[in-house]
């Protein structure tokens, strides 16, 4: 027995030994821009918002660095994974939020984060905004800051025909992708429009979508992603996908289809939260979100449209469909959606 | 007090008082327990069709594993088998989007095999629907049952395969009187955990179900919590599931038993040398499902890297891969340590009530959801600690608590078979504690715990959900940077992300696992 533990202490055991290796192999590049990160002591704004909206190829650095430049204070991010998220992490956090503006809300939301409480009036005159007619924005409370249209994405070279309408896309033999709309706001933009297309016909419509549908996915990446393989023929995205696929890949066989019966919106938000320890640094930052600047910024990361008017955007800008919007106001979608999910829920899974 | 003991309070008092405290802060908020749900028929049938496909994946899991585990334990010359287990462990976290999107490429409406399965399927081939949650839960499942049948198979000691040669057994009655003991011991646990992994299983679901017709609890629950904001209907949900899935859990692994008192050898001594037929038939057998699991990936990778590879952010990606790896190590160190503690306690043969409660402590966490423990956690302790600041606690935290039933199911049956072989001569030498554990237990766990290691390091390198309520942007990880890619259009550059994740995980996984001899050489004395 003796020398059998001889050898085994020869081989002491490497587990430990080497988990401590890589943790220490890694941590060293880390803490080295863990030190950096410590900034001086300016106001700090606290700026809640969606994830894709922070990240490198999101609008939120360098509307960051544009704001710095001239606010003498420090804009930090918090990200949640999605708007829905943020603003479920604002209902938990209640009066004990950090949050001092609140970034990335869609229209379909305002209702609610307004029953909860959570925001402030934004104090700004909406008339001196300069906000696009279409949006007919009156709200006290919430600001746009971008907007879009959902739509149905095709590839030129595969359907040199696409559908001009929804009726023609449910009586075609198609094969279509879209997103669950328990879990993914394009999802809940189709339902909003088929009912806002058919109304009481709507199950009707969505039974007929049946045989159409390729899946449906939890989120929008995995739908795009099946879409680009050559999954389905059309794919629940938004009018301005072939703005990115212009610019960023010089590609320009992805296109929307115009539908005669409009398009559903999606508007996203920004309001200052109520219980901001800088109120006036966020208005600012409101403010900012609304200049010529910011909105220049904002199509070509965010890839949604400007809520300003006149504001000079890229070329591929001008090639996308100017579709007519259809809806409900946000009221409306609160108190209905439920019903609506489980009329789609249960006329598609019969 | 035995210094287990005084280590066993606290780490118990933990365990159970994170799910308690979560379940506490969820139960406390605005309405009471909605009860409707059971009145929806479509419940019912989401009910039904979780259970349906969980059960059908989990039985084609381990029954297509068995064969090939045999293969991997007894054909001593197979080529690539170590790199073969190792990527087992990959398939077991492949993210979703990879795996969704390389089974398309080979099943799907344009896939390469599709043209074969057309002809093959009269009525017709699709990928979407039962076949695609099947074919995806066995890709991932799969590969784990492999590794913990072929390891199994492999602690059948030497002694025991030259005393069947001796009494002249073989084939069938070898494989009954020798083989099954050692396998039945995991085998209806090992099914039970496939089950319930395929049981919440959700994404996948939902892309290659082909609609809400499909769809699992998980969904609801998700559903629930995140998009209508009703903990008290995610509670509910969560009570029907910890139940059902839970006491079926329960159920299976009660049939199990440690059979196998003998210890496992360790190194690789004499083995009865398998007939040509079935050799051949064997490494025809590896082949094909190695084609299965490397394919999807293998042929995803060209078009990824070439669509993606410039366009990388590099810099980022690093950066990502550095906080990843220092959440998931720390979180497997504490996985592995609690697993250890508690599998310790619970192979103590002559404390019954305490190894029932340390096993419960330990594998309770498979049942709770992950988004209602972390969201529970989240809103109880939200006055009294920053988030902000001290999310990476949680983060780290959390995650050893998803990881440690896997880690604890995987240690138990060595620390068992160590405590029933070896503990009463060890004690006979009256060695110092600390000095028993430094010198005897840990070397001889040592391949048990290293397995685990890897496991553990796998899981939490994936982790998405925990980080997302707890974490900050600027500790972001890998699988949030792949989430941020995916939803910016960066399909191509998500794509290729992912697979660097896995390749960063395969490389820890080879730095884990191996050769002690040569690990010597390295780093030891």
């Amino acid at each position: 027995m003796g020398k059998v533990i001889l050898i085994m202490n020869n081989q002491i055991s490497a587990v430990l030994q080497r988990s401590l290796l890589l943790l220490a192999l890694c941590v060293f590049p880390v803490s080295s821009l863990l030190a950096q990160s410590s900034g001086a002591s300016l106001p700090t704004l606290n700026v809640y918002t969606y994830s894709s909206f922070t990240s490198e190829w999101g609008p939120g650095p360098q509307l960051k660095e544009a704001f710095e430049s001239h606010c003498n204070c420090r804009v930090n991010y918090i990200s949640s994974d999605d708007g829905v998220s943020l603003l479920n992490r604002l209902r938990l956090e209640g009066a004990n939020t950090r949050a001092d503006l609140v970034l990335g809300l869609d229209d379909a939301l305002i209702d609610e984060a307004r029953q909860l409480r959570l925001v402030q009036p934004h104090g700004l005159a909406l008339e001196t905004l300069a906000l696009k007619p279409v949006l007919n924005w009156q709200d006290q409370d919430f600001l746009p800051f971008d907007y879009g249209y959902f739509a149905f994405i095709y590839d030129a070279q595969r359907t040199p025909e696409p559908v001009v309408s929804m009726a023609a896309l449910l009586a075609s033999d198609a094969r279509v992708i879209y997103q669950d709309p328990r879990t993914s706001t394009p999802g809940q933009g189709l339902l909003i429009w088929i009912k806002a297309v058919y109304g009481d016909q709507a199950a009707q419509a969505w039974r007929q979508m049946r045989p159409r549908t390729v899946t449906v996915t939890k989120g929008w990446s995995e739908a795009y992603t099946l879409f680009l393989e050559g999954e389905a023929d059309y794919v629940l995205s938004y009018t301005t996908s072939p703005a990115y696929h212009l610019l960023v890949e010089e590609e320009s066989r992805y296109q929307a289809a115009l539908f005669s019966e409009g398009h559903p919106m999606q508007i996203e938000v920004a309001a200052i939260s109520r219980y901001s320890q800088q109120a006036d640094l966020a208005r600012n930052f409101l403010q900012f979100l609304l200049s010529e600047e910011a909105q220049q910024i904002i199509p070509v990361t965010n890839w949604m449209l400007p809520v300003r008017e006149g504001v000079e955007l890229p070329e591929a800008f001008d090639q996308l469909i100017q579709p007519q919007a259809v809806g409900f106001s946000p009221q409306q979608i609160r108190q209905q959606r439920q019903t609506w999910i489980r009329e789609w829920r249960s006329a598609v899974s019969q | 007090m035995k210094p287990d003991r005084v280590l066993l309070w606290p780490v118990l008092l933990l365990l159970f008082g994170s799910s308690a405290l979560a379940l506490l802060a969820l139960t406390g908020w605005q309405q009471p327990t909605d009860l409707h749900l059971w009145q929806d028929p479509w419940f019912w049938q989401v009910l039904r069709f979780t259970f349906w496909q969980a059960l059908l994946s989990a039985l084609f899991s381990v029954v297509l594993a068995l064969p090939l585990a045999r293969v991997l334990a007894l054909d001593s010359g197979l080529p690539g088998k170590a790199a073969f287990l190792r990527w087992c462990l990959l398939c077991f976290v492949m993210p979703s989007l990879i795996l969704i999107t390389g089974l398309v490429v080979m099943f799907g409406h344009s896939g390469w095999l599709t043209p074969l399965l057309t002809r093959l399927f009269h009525s017709g081939w699709s990928l979407y629907g039962l076949t695609g949650i099947l074919l995806a839960h066995v890709f991932l499942n799969l590969p784990l049952a492999v590794r913990v049948l072929s390891a199994q198979w492999s602690s059948i000691p030497s002694s025991a395969w030259k005393m069947a040669a001796q009494l002249q057994l073989t084939g069938f009655r070898r494989f009954l009187l020798l083989e099954w003991p050692a396998l039945r011991g995991v085998l209806p646990a090992l099914s039970g955990f496939i089950f319930l992994l395929c049981f919440n299983s959700f994404a996948v679901v939902l892309a290659l179900g082909g609609g809400p017709g499909v769809s699992t609890l998980e969904v609801a629950i998700y559903q629930a919590l995140k998009y209508q904001f009703n903990p008290s209907e995610a509670l509910f949900l969560a009570g029907v599931q910890l139940l059902l899935a839970g006491g079926l859990f329960w159920l299976i692994s009660r049939w199990g038993k440690l059979q196998w008192l003998a210890a496992p050898s360790g190194e690789t001594g004499w083995q009865p040398s398998l007939p040509g037929v079935v050799r051949w038939l064997g490494r025809g057998y590896y082949l094909l499902v190695l084609l299965f699991l490397t394919l999807p990936t293998l042929s995803l990778a060209p078009a990824v890297i070439s669509r993606g590879w410039a366009r990388l952010p590099w810099s980022q990606l690093g950066l990502a891969s550095g906080w990843s790896l220092i959440f998931a190590l720390a979180a497997s160190l504490l996985a592995l340590l609690m697993a250890l503690l508690l599998a310790w306690v619970a192979a103590e043969p002559a404390r019954r009530g305490w190894s029932k409660l340390a096993e419960l402590a330990a594998l309770h966490h498979l049942v709770v959801p992950g988004m209602v423990l972390s969201v529970g956690l989240y809103i109880f302790f939200m006055a009294q600690i920053n988030w902000l600041d001290w999310g990476w606690v949680a983060v780290i935290w959390l995650n050893a608590l998803v990881a440690l039933p896997f880690a604890f199911s995987q240690l138990k049956p060595a620390v068992f078979v160590y405590r029933s072989s070896y503990q009463k001569l060890a004690a006979s030498l009256q060695l110092a504690p600390w000095l028993h554990w430094q010198r005897v237990i840990l070397p001889s766990l040592q391949p048990a715990l290293l397995r685990v290691t890897g496991l553990c390091l796998v899981l939490t390198l994936g982790d998405f959900a925990i980080f997302g309520i707890f974490g900050q942007a600027e500790h972001r990880t890998l699988p949030w940077l792949i989430h941020e890619l995916a939803g910016a259009y960066r399909l191509g550059e998500a794509a290729l992300a992912s697979l660097w994740l896995l390749a960063l995980a395969f490389t820890g996984l080879w730095l884990l696992e191996k050769k002690p001899g040569r690990c010597r050489a390295e780093w030891g004395r």
